[in-house]
């Protein structure tokens, strides 16, 4: 899949190719970010009307890495979410019914991963998504979260330590 | 070969997808832009010196700012004494459902290490028992029933409202109730290059009083990892931007599912800038 759209593309042109490229991977990010489809949805929402916003800018800077940028969009979006109003007002306590369908038909061992990967720490669960899911290098990471790549890289080590044991934990349970 | 984590992950998530019909839809929301619904008149541009209080504590009428906050911290004690303005600017804001608010900035303070906002709004929260018409209904999204979505509420009135509509959520009792509350909210930002915005990495502590005023403070001692607040803070001044917001909630329960739409409307800016300080908290 390409990484960069050519400018001479209408600005409508390039979000809606933006939509058909990314919008799964992107929401499947705020899901996993969020731990809510419907906040995962929310968030999607508010990440392409921002990036829709910001058109001018992303052609000012010449942006090469158009999923880099639009992560990093995802992501403020998510942190804002987690701390708005609206989060405030939300109860949440997780039932089978909000977990996406496909959740309860998946291999355990992908139920238990995305599991995992909820229950970590947002500042490791971050690079993780964008390294191990959106397939970015370690400098590409540290860019889209405003960090020095030496403390993403330190970040990553530790979520994939974190995650290990969980799964050491549960092998060691069964 | 074993799967990938994007694999697996893909895989697990494979219903959180969107149609070509679906997609469409979310780049006709994108382009609807939200605009800033009026200017603030030149009067309420407030630009602030520091204000440095050592050795004593300077208290708005009526509230001990260090008591209102519930989460105890010694160190940031001292640093909310001494971070109160002594003459603070109520902004006022006026709103459709609300009415009246004001939005007044009670804390600030800047140094090498910590940024330090507070402020108070009062009149912060409207609520009412709702109906949605087939057209509102159609711009609110099912919520499913295992989050209560909880409108917001400021007095005991409102908190029957609150806890009306929650109960027949979490009871799934087979009746219909709907809450239409909205919110004065507020955020503060750094303008970068280029039209950016950064918004800020905080801490923040809320208290809720009687009287309707509920206070916040941000902080940013410790939360120093992105390298563009590092630069910042080794400025001699900091420019930023106070955004007031309301925000509406419509929450909807007809018996068997939850509906709810939440919008946010920015209201007005207010620019702040702070001079840093030089003197040592004792």
């Amino acid at each position: 899949m390409a990484d960069t759209v050519q400018k001479a593309v209408s600005r409508e042109d390039r979000l809606l190719m933006w939509a058909d490229l990314y919008a799964d991977e992107l929401l499947r990010t705020c899901y996993l970010y969020l731990g809510d489809h419907h906040l995962a949805q929310d968030a999607l929402q508010d990440t392409f009307l921002k990036a829709w916003r910001h058109m001018d800018l992303y052609e000012k800077k010449q942006v090469q890495n158009d999923k880099a940028w639009l992560c990093r969009i995802a992501m403020n979006v998510c942190r804002d979410q987690l701390r708005s109003p609206w989060r405030r007002r939300v109860d949440r306590r997780l039932t089978p019914e909000d977990l996406p369908p496909s959740m309860l038909s998946c291999p355990a061992q992908d139920r238990d991963l995305i599991l995992d990967i909820s229950r970590l720490p947002v500042k490791y669960r971050q690079p993780i998504l964008l390294y191990h899911y959106h397939g970015m290098t370690v400098e590409e990471t540290a860019a889209v979260l405003h960090i020095p790549a030496a403390t993403a890289y330190k970040r990553l080590r530790k979520g994939r330590q974190l995650l290990k044991d969980r799964l050491t934990g549960r092998e060691n349970n069964a | 070969m074993p799967d990938s984590f994007k694999q697996k992950t893909d895989r697990a998530l494979a219903s959180l997808h969107l149609s070509a019909q679906e997609r469409r839809q979310l780049i006709a929301f994108a382009m609807e832009e939200q605009k800033m619904k009026k200017k603030m008149p030149a009067v309420f541009v407030i630009a602030l010196a520091l204000i440095l209080i050592l050795g004593s504590v300077t208290i708005a009428d009526g509230m001990n700012v260090f008591a209102m906050f519930t989460n105890y911290d010694a160190r940031l004690e001292k640093l909310i004494y001494s971070s109160v303005i002594e003459d603070p600017v109520p902004v006022q804001v006026e709103t459709d459902y609300i009415g009246t608010s004001y939005v007044t900035l009670t804390n600030a303070h800047f140094d090498d290490d910590h940024l330090i906002l507070g402020f108070t709004v009062e009149n912060m929260v409207a609520a009412e028992s709702f109906v949605p018409t087939e057209e509102e209904l159609q711009g609110m999204r099912p919520r499913g029933l295992g989050a209560v979505c909880a409108p917001p509420y400021m007095n005991e009135e409102q908190k029957s409202l609150h806890d009306w509509y929650s109960r027949a959520v979490e009871a799934r009792l087979p009746e219909s109730r709907g809450v239409k509350a909205s919110e004065i909210t507020v955020s503060f930002v750094i303008p970068g290059e280029n039209g950016e915005v950064h918004t800020m990495n905080y801490r923040w502590f809320q208290q809720l009083q009687e009287d309707g005023l509920t206070c916040h403070l941000y902080t940013m001692d410790g939360l120093k990892n992105d390298p563009f607040i590092e630069q910042l803070m080794k400025q001699s001044s900091i420019t930023l931007e106070m955004r007031i917001y309301e925000s509406v909630y419509r929450l909807w329960y007809d018996g068997e599912e939850q509906y709810a739409r939440w919008t946010n409307e920015w209201i007005t800016s207010v620019p702040i800038t702070l001079e840093k300080s030089y003197k040592s908290l004792q």
